[in-house]
């Protein structure tokens, strides 16, 4: 599928993100340009306050840039309002978090199937029960978030962040909150399912080793990429 | 050393807004507290004046034979002012006739309170009363004043001679107005007044003649109070002090039930208040977790952490009370400017100084409401765990539920008592709390089973504002609760002040009877049937009067109880006493309206037994079974006759009312005279005085002025209770912010979650609003529920009225409530909505 390959499902161009402060303006992102490939795995490292959460919030349509062009999957994020960006996102982008983010007044089965059904999904509850399996919680699938231990938490967030398919997702630290064997294995079947669904991985985050799982790597400093390593040529 | 990071950290709070809705609920409790101590006492104060004009004084000594002066010279000690009458009957002569009059021998500024009016003019239309000039004192000496009908029944005109016994009198005014004009029924000769100094050379007087000494006092309310204690020792037990409160009259009951709603109402809002401060209070320490985990890892010991607390409430707790005097102040000035024009002038116009009781009550409200409800949160605080700093989910240990409700009932109990003084009343209230707060467990226990089971599906609003509120299990109960609690309070409020109201203008409804006729003869019976329906005006029955007295219960001689030598108990000496003298009999065939039987049956009109049906206050006073034989003495005749009922009366109702109705059997052969009651607008009472030259005979009484006055006192109540009721309002929307900002941290996390996963703005707005809806809908139909008991508790137990389901009120409240509270909540909860994502996000870190 080399044709697949070679098309871009992110497209950012001068991208520039400003926040007002006090008196002043700050620039958080100063004009950042990249590509990234269907299927492809990307990590975006660098120090805190570098820019890089402020990008993947951008990346994944939840706030607008003040400057320059997104496109996801063809549709060009710049353009949308905040109700279109989220109609993309239920359809086309799925999300892992740092603090997991689970709905406390859900059972681990409804916190995933829950995109499904924002989505329309008609048999989100089958394909919850699959997920479920897969993240190795069945027998759990009825416990509340706050009966669950961190790891089984983000695992539960793993099988909702791949329910509806999605074609891009977005990972936040999600090794952030959790020990060294939990976090592996969570990468582990982060990257696992990545490969099974062809879904395209924006991975944010400090850990250099869980960066080197990708494909590329981006580091940013003071809202600038500094750095860009590809483990294939033909990245530009 | 602690000072200064507290005042820092307190001034962070306060600048972020956390602490607003707490210092508001406290500022709510204080003003609401001042504001009505000091309006609703002036707003009382105007309606006992008012009602004190049918005294024509503040208090009345009555008594049958003159009092000694050195027991009046006392009352210039307190600097009350005085003026008295004597009054008897009399027999009053023209040139060509002679009529029964009650005289009214006058000393003194009469009347200290109200308006006598006098016309030194031929009258010239009705209504009467807005002719004449306001007169205080006794006519000179030599001059008498009549009532208008005198003039007619006379046939004489102002300035024609009369004679009263040996002493001859010019008529030289007509009453037109007389404050206390009596509304005693069975005393209806017209009334006439002389200067108390020409009695002597009437020579009307005799030993054995039936008189009646008033003294009328008038001042401040304390120096009258003081003055009855210092007399009270000397009075005689045919003296009796009077106010209006122990008159049996329409006004008093009246008043007593506005005192006692006004009370009630403004407890009520001191109860939202307290609750806003106890959740406010509740959020602030949990607020403060983090903050006291922190402080404890840093090595800071209890003792000082405690200091910092405290300081920080203390700070708060101050400044609220401070700000809620000074609005409640405020909103008093605001609200006597507006009802000003409402109080008679004999209320100063001017605020008086602030009081030192109004204030101390008003702290000391805010300070129990404040120490009280923040006492448990605070302790809680205090008792963090330091592993917080590392576990978050790690709470402190709560107050036991059972001991968290001891303090708030006991705080509440303590509130009600110390501002009602009255215990069943506070009673009832708690009584009502708590079933409340159980009623609400239950209900929130039950809806958590219920909704747990469903399948989920988050594309729906209804599930995710089901689900919102089942993860909030407990504070959605909670929520429910105080709200449930808002809503009934306002409810009643709202029922009870249209019902007071509308049983007031029940008994005294448009066409209410508003003139008694009396002293008609039986002969007069078919002929003034007639003309009252030919002017096709409405009248109650006529009813016979027959005067006679009880003369034994069962052979027991009712005189005898009035013997020194009798040794039967004080209470039955008590009750019995005064049964002994005459008084106004009937006999009816068909039971009176309004006149429900509490026991026996009512005659049948051709029963041959005497039968007599009694009043049960009466019956009961006297310990009157059914069965009893009563031995009635009229004139000569003695007749005996056989309780077969025991009816209700409403003394209050413009009609004519019995202590004893008999039989046609019993007293249908004895002579009699006839009363009725009618109501006659102003503009047609020309007819009176054609019904006075007809008939010259009969005796009118104008009741207008009574019912006139029982409507502006109406009016007032319904002002003061709607002011009551924006207070209320006010505190009920403030409990539902400060519920709504409870849950505003867990909220943002959910909005976040849903956003990002794609949820739209609709969607969560919907999920809001119906969230809202439910709680608004439960606590509303909730509330109907426990509103219904407590009014059947107030009704039955406090102000003493019908209680009466109200069915439409749970459609009404479920939605009212519903509406009232989604609106709220959705306005609250907007800034979160309106957020974008990353906003969301960036907050919430």
């Amino acid at each position: 599928m080399p044709e697949v390959k070679n098309e871009n499902i992110i497209i950012v161009k001068n991208l520039i993100k400003r926040v007002n402060i006090n008196n002043g303006h700050l620039e958080i992102l100063k004009s950042i340009s990249f590509n990234v490939k269907r299927g492809e795995t990307i990590a975006i490292v660098g120090a805190s306050g570098s820019g890089k959460s402020t990008l993947l919030g951008l990346l994944a349509g939840l706030d607008s840039p003040t400057q320059g062009e997104i496109y996801l999957d063809g549709a060009p994020l710049h353009q949308l309002d905040e109700e279109q960006r989220t109609a993309l996102r239920s359809q086309k982008v799925g999300f892992i978090f740092q603090s997991f983010l689970l709905l406390p007044s859900l059972t681990a089965l409804e916190n995933i199937m829950l995109p499904a059904q924002l989505a329309g999904i008609d048999n989100a509850e089958q394909l919850a029960q699959q997920l479920i399996e897969k993240v190795g919680l069945s027998e759990r699938f009825d416990h509340y978030p706050n009966q669950l231990s961190g790891g089984e938490q983000q695992r539960v967030a793993i099988a909702r962040a791949f329910i509806t398919k999605p074609k891009i997702l977005f990972a936040d630290e999600p090794t952030g909150n959790l020990d060294s064997g939990n976090g592996d294995k969570i990468a582990q079947l982060m990257f696992d399912l990545n490969r099974e669904h062809h879904t395209t991985l924006v991975l944010v985050t400090h850990d250099l080793q869980l960066a080197n799982h990708c494909q590329h790597v981006l580091t940013m400093a003071a809202g600038l990429i500094i750095e860009h390593v590809a483990e294939y040529s033909d990245v530009v | 050393m602690w000072f200064k990071p507290a005042n820092s950290m307190l001034r962070q709070q306060v600048k972020r807004g956390e602490l607003t809705i707490f210092i508001l609920a406290i500022i709510l409790a204080v003003s609401s507290v001042f504001s009505l101590s000091g309006f609703g006492e002036r707003l009382n104060q105007a309606l006992v004046q008012k009602s004190n004009d049918f005294l024509a004084a503040d208090r009345i000594l009555s008594s049958a034979h003159p009092l000694p002066k050195a027991l009046l010279q006392q009352s210039s000690e307190f600097q009350l002012q005085q003026a008295h009458y004597l009054s008897f009957n009399s027999v009053i002569f023209s040139d060509d006739e002679m009529v029964l009059t009650n005289t009214k021998a006058i000393t003194g500024p009469y009347p200290l309170r109200g308006q006598l009016k006098i016309s030194h003019q031929p009258l010239t239309a009705a209504p009467t009363d807005s002719q004449g000039d306001v007169t205080i004192g006794p006519p000179p000496r030599g001059e008498i004043w009549l009532a208008p009908e005198l003039l007619v029944k006379l046939g004489i005109s102002l300035g024609a001679k009369v004679a009263i016994g040996e002493q001859d009198f010019m008529v030289s005014g007509i009453i037109t107005l007389e404050p206390d004009g009596s509304f005693n029924l069975f005393n209806l000769a017209p009334r006439v007044m002389i200067n108390g100094e020409d009695v002597a050379a009437t020579q009307v007087i005799q030993p054995g003649s039936r008189l009646s000494y008033s003294y009328l006092f008038s001042g401040e309310e304390t120096q009258l109070q003081q003055f009855h204690q210092a007399i009270k020792p000397q009075l005689q037990s045919n003296q009796n002090w009077q106010d209006i409160n122990n008159e049996r009259s329409p006004i008093a009951g009246a008043l007593a039930r506005a005192n006692r709603f006004l009370l009630l109402a403004s407890l009520l809002g001191v109860i939202l208040g307290a609750t806003a401060i106890f959740v406010t209070a509740s959020r602030f320490s949990q607020q403060q977790l983090d903050t006291v985990a922190l402080l404890k890892t840093f090595g800071t010991n209890d003792r000082t952490i405690q200091k910092i607390f405290v300081w920080q409430l203390g700070t708060l707790i101050t400044s609220g009370i401070i700000a809620g005097l000074i609005v409640g102040y405020g909103l008093q000035q605001g609200a006597f400017a507006l009802v000003q024009h409402y109080l008679p002038d004999s209320i100063p116009q001017h605020l008086p100084a602030i009081s030192a009781k109004a204030i101390i009550i008003s702290v000391a409200t805010g300070l129990i409401c404040a120490v009280m409800f923040s006492l448990s949160p605070l302790v809680t605080l205090f008792k963090v765990p330091v592993m917080r700093v590392i576990k978050r989910d790690l709470a402190p240990s709560q107050f036991k539920g059972w001991l968290n409700g001891c303090i708030f009932g006991s705080a509440i109990f303590s509130l009600l008592y110390f501002y009602s003084r009255d215990l069943k009343l506070s009673a009832i209230i708690l009584v009502v709390a708590t079933l409340v707060s159980l009623t609400l467990a239950a209900m929130a226990a039950l809806f958590i089973r219920l909704s747990r089971g469903k399948s989920f599906s988050a594309a729906s609003p209804w599930r995710l504002a089901i689900a919102s509120l089942n993860q909030r299990a407990v504070q959605s109960s909670m929520q429910i609760a105080s709200i449930a609690t808002a809503i009934m309070l306002m409810l009643i409020i709202l029922l009870l002040r249209n019902e007071v109201i509308d049983e007031w203008q029940q008994q005294i409804p448009q066409g209410t009877a508003n003139h008694f006729l009396a002293n008609v003869t039986p002969e007069q019976v078919p002929e003034i049937n007639h003309l009252m329906a030919q002017h096709q005006i409405v009248s109650s029955d006529l009813y016979p009067i027959i005067r006679g007295r009880v003369s034994a219960i069962n052979q027991e001689k009712i005189g005898e109880y009035d013997s020194e030598a009798n040794n039967d108990s004080d209470k039955k000496r008590e009750g019995r006493r005064g049964f002994g003298r005459e008084l106004s009999l009937t006999w009816r065939d068909s039971l009176p309206p309004k006149n429900p039987l509490v026991a026996g049956q009512w005659w049948q009109a051709d029963d041959k037994e005497h039968l007599v049906s009694i009043e049960d206050g009466v019956a009961e006073r006297l310990s009157i079974k059914l069965g009893d034989q009563l031995e009635i003495l009229i004139g000569q005749e003695v007749i005996s006759a056989r309780v077969s009922s025991i009816r209700k009366v409403n003394w209050r109702s413009m009609s004519p009312n019995f202590f004893l109705i008999f039989n046609r059997a019993a007293l249908g052969d004895m002579p009699s005279t006839f009363i009725s009651s009618f109501y006659l607008p102003s503009d047609r009472h020309p007819l009176l005085d054609q019904l006075l030259r007809n008939y010259p005979t009969l005796s009118i009484i104008k009741i207008d002025r009574i019912i006139k006055k029982l409507r502006s006192i109406i009016d007032q109540v319904s002002l003061a209770l709607t002011y009551i009721m924006l207070l209320v309002i006010c505190a009920s929307v403030l409990v539902l912010l400060v519920q709504v900002q409870a849950s505003y941290q867990q909220r943002h996390q959910d909005l976040v979650i849903l956003r990002t996963l794609g949820a739209s703005k609709k969607l969560l707005k919907r999920a809001i609003a119906y969230e809202f809806l439910i709680i608004g809908g439960l606590a509303g139909f909730i509330a109907t529920f426990t509103t219904e008991v407590a009014l059947w508790l107030i009704q039955s137990y406090v102000i003493e009225m019908t209680w009466q389901p109200h069915p439409m009120l749970w459609i009404f409240a479920t939605v009212a409530g519903a509406l009232f509270v989604s609106i709220i909540g959705t306005r609250a909860c907007k800034p979160l909505t309106e957020l974008t994502p990353n906003q969301l996000i960036r907050n919430l870190s």
